[in-house]
């Protein structure tokens, strides 16, 4: 590797700039560019008078809280008035119910009752077996603090420690330990069906037969599982990255760091699948901001914002909230100019990865007109540079809206559409009732 | 529409014709006689001569079934005719008789061969344990059981592909692509929960009582209880533990003179059962965080306060993470506590933290480990509403039945004893060993020869001490390189297979291969000690040594394995855990939907239990087949006695009642076996018919044209028969032949139940009606009438009739195929008249049915 990187990455702070990635990743994927979707939720609402542009349509100006992407502004679409069906996800229920629009998922304490299967793992569910991961679940606070519902409607186990991340990525010493022990046990397991084979009566042996199937499957996987960890062109060791960065104290290091393992992970097609969550609803995760302002907690400043108080009102709650969204919104911003920069055959990284970001609340708790954007794929067909609207909703005024019809655009329809660019089909899912046409070419 | 099935049919057939040589047995079998005459007459019309229909020739002498390509074709062309689809719509119909002998007839060819690729009639294949016996396995060879804390180990592996009858059938027990990962996972993660290789973790252990914490009132003053710090008992350990004790919203009850608290069922205190992270009624404990390996222990000094009436009350132990939206909760142990509150004593509940699902990673970062224990009652019966004087709060008119908890201590992986006793009982086989490969070897010839149920032949483990060998040159200590061989041996084809080595021709089985087959049958499990001697002495052999044996393993509680397995499945019982079935057991005192939730989920686990439980009863006693559908006692406990209107049985333990009147046909009047064959509607005739057509008379229903609407559609779209009575709607497809081909055998059998509801509960009569009873007569398919549930399991048991039907039959052949692990087939008819024979002299009793099996041919031979 002919990049000092342990200098280099000293001289850029935390941040791994590109050529550190291009250098790290494999070969491409040979053959059609995979199309890939992430999904990232940060929960507790935001400073509603700065979040959304002022402006519909193709013309609209950035508002001042999304400024730093304006380098990506033609690849991505804000949504105005998205919401769930019957109001699912209200109050502190937004986390259970942004991937997956179940109104029934009620539990503010946490998952204690079966919610439905989330988008992604519906996706991973179809697709997820072409990649060596078949899909990533990441929070900050990891455990049962996710997105993601399995089909039993239990929370999938998140990975909230970096450096696991990493090493389920690139083949750490204890992976390929463990790979290593595994391939001792099928050689003698192995050995061992084959020989009791030979022993065993002609109709015996041909139900028999399926055990060594599947033990040569497993050798399979292992042997190529081993051949990808080996060949990666150089031993990544955790030392140079800041992969024991706590996910509290060391927030900036910590997130910055996260999502390039995951633009590296789609980049080399190790996963095609990823959900992220900052933190859990009414959860303040993060404690103190304090560059932001003298607040506690994040969830709490958003509590006391009720009733659409403006600005004037409440100018440090305001500006706390601010502060945070846009240290959020500067993380995807560079999450989606590494995958911008990133070339995969004639298009880009992020023409084929979709890149759903923003949270379950709006005003206070108010599951309306959620701060959400949709950011990539264009190769998989979306169509972006927009601010859509959809139904009536409480706008940057604090004052409804409308003008627009009561169509029933839902979250699970953005979702659903989202899934079917992928070649899985989501109709109905959480109560979808169409694909939103507004997001596709032509 | 026919066009295109009959195309698609053609498709099949054109593969047929171009790849086979048609083979049937030329002589004049029984399928020249019967089948030949109708695929002329109705097939080879279009499907013969050189230009057949879809390329498909019919009028070939015979196909040869033996190829699996060839014989799915033919299944599918049975399909077809079953269904209708065949012969097309504008040729004539088969008449019901010839359909019933042209399908049965290409039935029994395929199923000829079927048996011929099995190596000849009576024969079966070997199988793969069920992933509940492997887990079960492991339970054994590793000593999986944790005090009071159920573990469902085998849920973690893949499910098996398994009709639902009782028969855990060799030939669909196939492994998938990646299957084997599941089980070396597994068997990887129960070796490292019990294996311990690592340093010994800090050895903490902590006391908690009410008067040592500090005592505290709310500002609200709604609760009071205890709160503090506590020092480990080991005074070098400096890390705390806390705890908070909350009492009742009066929390006066709480603190007794004693020191003891006392906890108020959880839904007297709260809507949300104690799962929620409100902690009133409970005791909440904060133990240091350790990595989640190895057993944490806890002992709960406790007892209870019942008062007359009240049911005993249940004690909830769960992991808690009480962080606000970080919240997490999984119930570990449901322990009932019998002894009264004067008597206190010891529970003790053992969590093996590795193999309890839970979010660590929660734990980790708050630094430390919740454990919750609450008051988790539910009342049995509905209560009335306390009503004030105009909607004014009243005193709580009721008793309930209370935890009163003296003290708990808790005891960290490390504490108490190390290495830890599961992990010494392991290695104990290398105690007395010269060296480190020495004990090495001894320890996996113990283990193997467990895992394997089988002795171990010399120089068979060669490779594992190779490996044992590799791990101590990479630096494992003399433990730590145990592991990945125990994890080898223990996913090995000779742990995961139940191995018979069979001769071309019949012969018998190995001692060993037939005590494992034996205590596979009747415990679910590898033979024990005593087994195992017999087996090596070859005195399984002696047909009284192995009646002997049966009889010992019956009398023996692992039995039960056997007994739920094949009662539960042969009543499709885990339908009443699973549909959604409503019992609205709702308390309208309370009206709460958890509380109701629980009730229902406890009752309908008593529902699923109880057919078991009395089959168990009914083999303890040795009595007579015909007992369990004919009986004059119920095996119940308190919770069903509750539903069947029973007076006097408290407790939760199962025994035996007298049976009201109208609960005396034993499993026929159970509630969980009339759920279970409605499946939740309320109109379940059909339903019920097919249940009693497959499970109590033993055929097989057939399988239903695909485009057929259920009934209530059917008299949705036509007005008409919306107006028919239910009797008069079933009456129709009696009009139509691929209907009637099952329906004359399913539909009236349906009606046996008819003055019973979907929940097994006696329908009442409306007003005005009181005195038309409900029509329960009906037939058995081979035309004998019954007037109503008694006439029904009379006929049942009638001996003077040889009928196929019989139930002590029915049961035999059920058992039989239980026993041999495969489904039965025509080929089998003389093994069960001789077992018939066997089993009608000794008046079908229980016993004798399981002693003839066992002595069969079919058994002892493979």
């Amino acid at each position: 590797m002919s990049i000092k990187r342990r200098s280099f990455l000293k001289a850029a702070g935390v941040a791994l700039p590109l050529p550190w990635l291009e250098s790290l990743a494999g070969a491409a994927p040979s053959g059609a560019n995979p199309g890939r979707a992430v999904f990232f939720m940060v929960p507790s609402g935001v400073n509603m008078w700065r979040w959304h542009p002022k402006e519909f349509g193709p013309d609209y100006q950035l508002s001042s809280t999304l400024q730093s992407l304006a380098p990506v502004r033609e690849e991505l679409t804000i949504f105005s008035g998205l919401e769930h069906t019957n109001g699912a996800g209200g109050g502190h229920t937004e986390v259970g119910a942004w991937l997956t629009g179940n109104e029934k998922f009620k539990d503010i304490h946490g998952p204690t009752e079966p919610n439905a299967i989330s988008i992604d793992q519906h996706i991973a569910r179809s697709i997820g077996d072409r990649t060596r991961i078949p899909s990533l679940v990441l929070s900050a606070p990891g455990g049962s603090v996710t997105t993601s519902f399995d089909a039993a409607g239990a929370p999938v186990n998140a990975e909230n420690n970096l450096r696991r991340l990493f090493g389920e990525l690139f083949g750490a010493p204890d992976v390929m330990a463990r790979l290593q022990s595994r391939a001792s046990v099928i050689d003698i397991v192995g050995d061992e069906a084959r020989g009791l084979s030979r022993q065993l009566s002609r109709n015996d042996r041909n139900r028999f037969d399926d055990y060594l199937q599947s033990v040569r499957d497993v050798e399979g996987r292992l042997q190529k599982d081993r051949e990808y960890f080996s060949s990666r062109p150089l031993s990544i060791s955790g030392d140079d990255l800041p992969l024991d960065a706590d996910p509290q104290a060391q927030r900036q290091e910590y997130f910055r760091t996260m999502l390039d393992l995951v633009a590296l992970a789609l980049r080399n097609d190790q996963t095609r699948i990823v959900s992220i969550l900052a933190c859990g609803s009414a959860h303040e995760f993060f404690g103190r901001w304090p560059d932001f302002g003298n607040f506690t907690g994040h969830h709490s400043v958003s509590h006391d914002l009720g009733h659409f108080d403006t600005e004037e009102q409440r100018p440090l709650q305001y500006a706390f909230m601010e502060g945070v969204d846009k240290w959020f919104i500067a993380h995807l911003a560079h999450f989606l100019q590494t995958l911008n920069d990133t070339r995969e055959g004639d298009a880009t990284l992020l023409a084929n990865t979709m890149v759903l970001y923003g949270g379950g609340m709006s005003w206070t708790h108010n599951p309306s007109n959620l701060p959400m954007l949709l950011a990539g794929g264009s190769r998989l067909g979306l169509k972006h540079g927009s601010h859509l609207r959809f139904n009536p909703h409480k706008d940057f005024k604090g004052q409804l809206d409308r003008n627009v019809k009561r169509d029933e655009t839902t979250v699970c329809d953005v979702l659903r559409t989202m899934s079917e660019r992928l070649g899985v089909p989501a109709e109905g899912f959480g109560n979808s009732r169409r694909v939103v046409n507004e997001l596709l070419v032509g | 529409m026919t066009n295109v099935l009959a195309l698609r049919l053609c498709g099949w057939l054109a593969i047929l014709a171009v790849s086979t040589r048609l083979a049937f047995a030329a002589d004049a079998s029984p399928f020249e006689r019967t089948v030949r005459p109708l695929l002329t007459r109705h097939c080879v019309e279009c499907h013969g001569g050189d230009k057949p229909e879809g390329g498909v020739r019919l009028d070939q002498p015979a196909a040869d079934l033996a190829d699996a390509k060839v014989r799915a074709i033919w299944e599918k062309a049975h399909a077809m005719l079953v269904r209708g689809e065949m012969p097309p719509a504008e040729k004539p119909r088969l008449s019901t008789e010839d359909l019933d002998t042209l399908t049965s007839g290409i039935r029994r060819e395929v199923e000829r061969a079927v048996i011929a690729e099995r190596g000849g009639a009576g024969r079966s294949t070997m199988r793969r344990l069920t992933r509940v016996e492997y887990a079960r396995l492991l339970e054994d060879v590793l000593d999986l059981r944790f005090e009071n804390v159920p573990l469902s180990l085998a849920e973690k592996l893949p499910i098996d592909p398994q009709t639902d009858l009782p028969v855990n059938d060799a030939d669909r027990l196939a492994f998938q692509s990646l299957h084997w990962r599941s089980y070396a996972d597994y068997a990887e993660r129960a070796v490292s929960a019990v294996l311990a290789s690592e340093p010994r973790p800090e050895p903490w252990s902590y006391r908690f009582d009410a008067p040592s914490l500090e005592s505290q009132t709310k500002k609200r003053d709604r609760f009071e209880g205890f709160k503090g710090v506590v020092a480990a008992n080991e005074h070098e350990i400096k890390r705390p533990a806390k705890a908070t004790i909350l009492g009742a919203r009066d929390g006066k009850e709480a603190l007794n003179p004693d020191g003891s608290t006392t906890l108020l069922p959880s839904y007297r205190l709260l809507d949300n059962l104690a799962r929620s992270e409100q902690n009133d009624g409970s005791w909440y404990l904060l133990l240091p965080y350790v990595e989640p390996k190895g057993v944490l222990r806890l002992r709960i000094r406790a007892g209870a306060i019942i008062p007359e009436g009240e049911n005993v009350p249940l004690m909830r132990v769960a992991f808690h993470h009480n962080v606000r939206n970080e919240f997490d909760n999984r119930t570990l142990a449901e322990i009932p506590i019998t002894n009264s509150a004067d008597e206190p004593r010891d529970y003790e509940v053992e969590i093996p933290m590795e193999l309890v699902p839970f979010a660590y990673t929660l734990f980790d970062r708050f630094k430390f480990m919740g454990v919750r224990i609450s008051n988790d009652t539910v009342p049995i019966a509905d209560r009335a509403k306390p009503k004030g004087p105009k909607g004014k709060p009243v005193e709580w008119p009721y008793q309930e039945s209370k935890i009163v908890i003296a003290s708990v201590e808790a005891f960290g992986p490390g504490a108490v004893e190390w290495p830890p006793r599961r992990h010494r009982r392991l290695i104990a086989a290398g105690e007395s060993a010269k060296d480190d490969r020495g004990r090495a070897a001894a320890i996996f010839a113990d283990v193997a020869a467990r895992a394997w149920r089988r002795p171990i032949v010399e120089g068979e483990l060669a490779p594992y001490l190779d490996l044992y060998d590799q791990r101590r040159q990479a630096g494992d200590s003399a433990d730590a390189a145990l592991k990945l061989p125990l994890v080898t041996i223990l996913s090995s084809p000779n742990a995961i297979y139940l191995v018979e080595h069979k001769a071309e021709t019949v012969a018998p089985l190995a001692g060993i291969e037939l005590a494992n087959r034996l205590s596979f049958f009747l415990w679910g499990r590898g033979p024990d000690d005593e087994l195992r001697r017999l087996a090596s002495a070859g005195r399984l052999s002696d047909p009284e040594t192995l009646t002997a044996q049966v009889d010992r393993l019956l009398d023996d509680p692992k039995s039960g394995v056997f007994v739920d397995d094949f009662v539960g499945r042969l009543l499709a019982l885990d339908r009443v855990l699973k549909d959604p079935i409503e019992f609205k057991l709702t308390l309208k005192t309370l009206g709460l939907e958890k509380l109701a939730a629980i009730r229902e989920d406890r009752l309908k686990h008593d529902l699923a239990q109880e057919p078991a439980r009395f089959f168990a009863n009914a083999l303890r006693k040795n009595e007579p087949a015909h007992r369990l559908i004919d009986s004059g006692t119920l095996f119940i406990n308190d919770r069903l006695a509750s539903y069947y209107g029973v007076d006097g049985v408290d407790g939760p333990e199962f025994r035996e009642v007298p049976a009201p009147e109208n609960r005396r046909a034993g499993w026929l009047t159970m509630a969980g076996v009339m759920a279970s064959a409605s499946r939740g509607n309320k109109e379940a005739t059909i339903h019920r018919g097919v249940y009693l057509l497959q499970r109590i008379l033993g055929e097989h229903p057939g399988t239903p044209p695909g485009s057929v609407e259920p009934l209530e559609v059917q008299a949705k779209v036509d007005a008409k028969r919306a107006t028919l009575t239910i009797r008069e709607q079933l009456g129709l497809h009696t009009s139509i032949n691929t209907c009637q081909l099952c329906h004359r055998k399913i539909d009236p059998l349906g009606f046996v139940w008819a003055d019973f509801d979907e929940l097994g509960q006696k329908v009442v009569a409306k007003k005005g009606l009181e005195s038309s009873p409900i029509d329960c007569s009906g037939a058995l398919p081979d035309g004998r009438p019954f007037e109503n549930l008694a006439g029904f399991a009379k006929a049942l048991n009638d001996e003077t009739t040889t009928s196929r039907f019989h139930f002590g039959e029915v049961l035999l052949r059920q058992l039989t195929a239980y026993a041999l692990s495969r489904h039965l087939s025509l080929s089998d008819d003389d093994l069960i008249r001789e077992l018939a024979q066997r089993s009608r002299s000794e008046d079908w009793r229980l016993r004798a049915m399981i002693r003839a099996i066992v002595s069969s041919k079919a058994f002892t031979h493979g």
